[in-house]
């Protein structure tokens, strides 16, 4: 069993649950990259909420400072804090854009510079995929696959994060697994990118 | 051992960077026979891909430390604590040369808080306070005279415009010049301001700077050899620079593109040691999976 370094950001954690506006805006610019970049994963990168999410997830991790009780790093609790927020957020956008008929994320994405076309071109469609059954998902499972794809969280680490037995992560893992098997398997555009352009 | 029964462990130590030799076997061998496990692995990797930072990431953060400050509740705070939130903000998401030179002529601490610093980590640890201290508040004004709850309802992309401009001067000011033509595009334009500035003011902060940033220009412009140089001239010269994750990704990359596997290898094994947390060390991540 690995022990867990100390956290560095701790102290000024608790700073700021006492109320210290300096520390909580130095907090703030030691992990606010990170949430901002967890956002983004989960809304898309140039999703048009990007900006507001983040702002909505770092009140959050002000508000939960207080009770925060250092089970991981501060750094984290920030990250978990920001997907669960963007979680959230496209959930309850999921409404409008059913009247819209629209997804924002889907007009992602940037293309990493040493993937070629065809790779970045899958890569985004698989994270659009994955970014709509998180969207349709129960909200547990939902959470608990992002928390592993996206934040690669282990079993243990999504189990203490929310409260529920390793068994349940292991359960809740698999379910989402399998439903994103399906989805892979049942898209035909990814299916035509991977088949090769046809002769 | 099948999708009912596989534990994941293995992906996220690999995708960690702690696996061992023996791990790593055990992952590639399960990871040919288990579709459910391999299709895991591929779309935690694309998410790798879409982690990347923003030109305005920096203005965004400091907002958002802004937005911080007064929603916490009590104002103000001591010129340096403040000039060392911007500072990360800045640095750590932007890659900004501006904002490093900034911080580099930013007040210098006592030489109480600076033997608080911790070696093995340049950036995070030049910038980061390990507490703030009470005593230290003081009565500076917060940059905005909003009320505190209208700040928090406003939208986070006004706050980003409303965020202020650095004052440059001298080489500072080439440096701006090169890094607004680099964002607009005009790439041969932006090369040659890097050039002048290394030539007209060696010794400057600032030019040692700019190689990173010209660097990255060489080698988007197919020149992988003479963006070592300058990534390495860098690294050469900058003890704890604010640039080092940039410059290792560029040498990285750089020496990729010359099939220098062995040399690659090592770039981006002390980048992801050293930044482990760095947007970059994803890449590095999922690249020395690829070379290894």
């Amino acid at each position: 069993m690995s022990v867990r370094p100390p956290d560095d950001l701790l102290g000024l954690a608790r700073a700021v649950a006492r109320g210290d506006g300096d520390a909580a805006a130095t907090l703030v610019a030691e992990v606010g990259g990170g949430m901002l970049r967890v956002v983004r994963k989960v809304m898309g990168h140039r999703h048009p909420d990007v900006d507001d999410v983040t702002q909505d997830a770092v009140l959050a991790l002000l508000g939960a400072l207080e009770t925060f009780r250092g089970s991981s790093t501060v750094a984290h609790f920030a990250r978990r804090i920001a997907l669960l927020t963007a979680l959230g957020a496209r959930r309850r956008a999921r409404v409008r854009r059913r009247e819209a008929n629209v997804d924002p994320s889907a007009v992602e994405e940037i293309a990493g510079d040493d993937l070629s076309p065809l790779a970045s071109a899958v890569a985004s469609r698989r994270r659009t995929l994955v970014r709509q059954l998180l969207d349709e998902l129960p909200q547990p499972i939902a959470e608990a696959l992002a928390l592993h794809f996206i934040l690669d969280h282990t079993v243990d680490e999504i189990a203490e994060a929310s409260s529920v037995p390793a068994n349940t992560v292991w359960s809740r893992l698999r379910l989402g697994k399998q439903a994103l098997r399906r989805k892979l398997e049942a898209d035909a555009p990814l299916a035509e990118m991977l088949r090769g352009p046809s002769r | 051992m099948t999708a009912h029964d596989c534990r994941s462990e293995l992906l996220v130590e690999a995708r960690r960077g702690r696996l061992s030799e023996p791990g790593r076997l055990a992952l590639d061998a399960h990871l040919a026979a288990c579709p459910s496990c391999r299709s895991s692995y591929e779309v935690s990797t694309d998410f790798d891909v879409a982690d990347a930072v923003d030109l305005h990431d920096g203005a965004r953060i400091r907002a958002l430390a802004d937005l911080a400050r007064g929603r916490i509740g009590r104002r103000g705070g001591s010129v340096f604590a403040r000039a060392r939130s911007v500072a990360a903000a800045l640095i750590v998401l932007g890659g900004s040369a501006s904002a490093a030179v900034w911080w580099w002529r930013r007040p210098v601490p006592s030489p109480t808080s600076a033997a608080r610093v911790p070696a093995g980590r340049p950036i995070e640890a030049a910038i980061r306070p390990r507490a703030a201290s009470p005593a230290a508040v003081a009565t500076t004004p917060t940059p905005e005279a909003l009320p505190v709850r209208q700040r928090a309802l406003r939208p986070a992309a006004r706050a980003v415009a409303l965020a202020r401009p650095i004052e440059l001067a001298g080489a500072a000011a080439i440096l701006q010049q090169a890094t607004e033509a680099r964002q607009r595009g005009e790439r041969a334009q932006a090369a040659d301001l890097y050039r002048r500035l290394q030539r007209e003011f060696p010794a400057s902060p600032e030019a040692m700077l700019s190689a990173v940033p010209l660097g990255g220009l060489l080698l988007g412009d197919g020149l992988p050899r003479a963006a070592l140089t300058e990534f390495d001239g860098y690294l050469a010269r900058a003890h704890g620079g604010a640039l080092i994750p940039e410059a290792l990704y560029g040498r990285a990359r750089a020496l990729g593109r010359l099939g220098d596997r062995g040399e690659e290898r090592k770039a981006w094994t002390r980048l992801c040691a050293d930044f482990p947390d760095s947007a970059y060390a994803q890449l590095g991540r999922h690249r020395l999976t690829e070379i290894e």
